[in-house]
């Protein structure tokens, strides 16, 4: 599997906010966005970046040290190693102190006409 | 007496006082060496409608300043964490599909692994079943997979109603397109041909799916259950189509970095041995799914 060289992440929040930090977890291990920029208040958006360089096993978003997070959606464009860079959203979600989303999405398989 | 009474008594709220500031004054962090499972969320539900109050205040000291970044939370109650998965949205509104002007169309898609590529056509080949030729000699009166061993590299062939699926040997990374397009034009050639691109002793041999579910069933129970079952795993029967069959993995199997192996060498093998008339063998389960995937 090649490795994720650095990966984007948009997310909007719904209805139901968090004042905590933005925290993901890179195969594990809670880390935090490079340059994060937005909000995560009800109907903000947050953007943050992170150049792991590393082979993805899971990527995710962990759920609020307090409270709830009620996201709307999760955008990420990741760029690897090799291949082109491509994208994935994710719906609705809610968060909160008991769980994290999972934000990692294999590349698409390569399809070609033959 | 009175004042003494008085001043026990004062003296007993102190310590309460006290008490409770020291209990209010703890930090709020996630135990960084607690294997014990997480404590009840001091918040409402996940499920809670979104009118309702976000969440009950937890008290945070001042001096703590909000510490919610990453150091507030180790690797350790990640992993205790549940992993939610939020529905995929599709990036672009599909396609119509083409209109059938009659030609032959192939698309390739090579898998995940990178050691086989599935060949989709818009022409059936073996009309709701599928068949497994595992070399060559398998293949002596099957026109289409015949042609594909002729072909340097090839290993295995799986025809699976309008699917084929070839196998090769050799790097599993290197760029399937030349190979894919000398097959593609194979496949095209004999679907153009009269012949038909399977054999009869493979359309003879074509089990009834209730035959086939019930010997799988059996292996499972009898043969691979158990022996997985020493990993905490177990297997699933989910579909049979024909003498094609859906298994998934779950407990240790979902997840695991031998899944496919085990797929491949143990399930794979065992199914055939016991029924040899057994063409497609799919996994459905989402292994990167799940509270820890790749970790058990």
């Amino acid at each position: 599997m090649p490795k994720v060289q650095q990966f984007e992440c948009t997310i909007k929040t719904g209805n139901i906010g968090t004042d905590c930090d933005v925290v993901m977890a890179f195969n594990g291990h809670p880390l935090p966005f490079d340059a994060p920029s937005g909000g995560t208040a009800s109907g903000e958006t947050f953007i943050g970046s992170f150049a792991p360089m590393s082979v993805a096993h899971s990527i995710s978003i962990i759920g609020p040290m307090s409270g709830e997070w009620q996201i709307d959606e999760i955008a990420v464009t990741y760029h690897l190693e090799i291949g082109e860079p491509y994208s994935a959203r994710f719906g609705p979600i809610a968060l909160d102190t008991t769980n994290q989303v999972n934000i990692w999405a294999e590349p698409p398989r390569p399809a070609f006409d033959v | 007496m009175v004042i003494g009474l008085r001043k026990r008594i004062s003296r007993l709220l102190d310590r309460l006082d006290g008490e409770r500031n020291r209990v209010s004054s703890k930090p709020f962090t996630i135990q960084t060496n607690d294997a014990a499972p997480p404590t009840a969320p001091p918040t409402a539900p996940a499920t809670a409608p979104a009118t309702a109050p976000a969440t009950a205040p937890v008290p945070i000291p001042a001096t703590e300043s909000k510490s919610t970044g990453p150091s507030a939370i180790s690797a350790e109650a990640v992993r205790e964490r549940e992993m939610v998965q939020a529905p995929r949205l599709a990036d672009a509104p599909e396609k119509a599909p083409e209109e059938d002007d009659g030609s032959i169309r192939i698309k390739a898609e090579v898998s995940k692994a990178g050691d086989e590529c599935r060949f989709l056509t818009n022409r059936t080949i073996l009309d709701g079943f599928s068949w497994w030729y595992e070399e060559a000699q398998d293949a002596v009166d099957s026109p289409l997979p015949a042609a594909l061993f002729e072909m340097e590299g090839v290993e295995s062939v799986l025809v699976d109603d309008s699917t084929v699926v070839v196998t090769r040997a050799g790097d599993r990374f290197a760029d399937w397109r030349p190979m894919a397009t000398q097959i593609g034009d194979l496949i095209r050639e004999q679907l153009d041909s009269d012949a038909a691109p399977v054999g009869q002793s493979v359309l003879d041999s074509l089990p009834d799916s209730v035959e086939v579910e019930t010997t799988v069933q059996q292996v499972i129970e009898t043969e691979i259950n158990p022996g997985v079952a020493a990993h905490s795993g177990f297997i699933t029967l989910t579909h049979v189509r024909g003498n094609s069959v859906t298994i998934s993995m779950g407990g240790g199997c979902q997840g695991c970095s031998a899944a496919d192996v085990t797929l491949r060498q143990g399930i794979h093998k065992s199914f055939r041995d016991a029924m040899p008339s057994i063409g497609a063998i799919y996994d459905d389960t989402d292994h990167a799914a799940g509270l820890n995937p790749y970790f058990t």
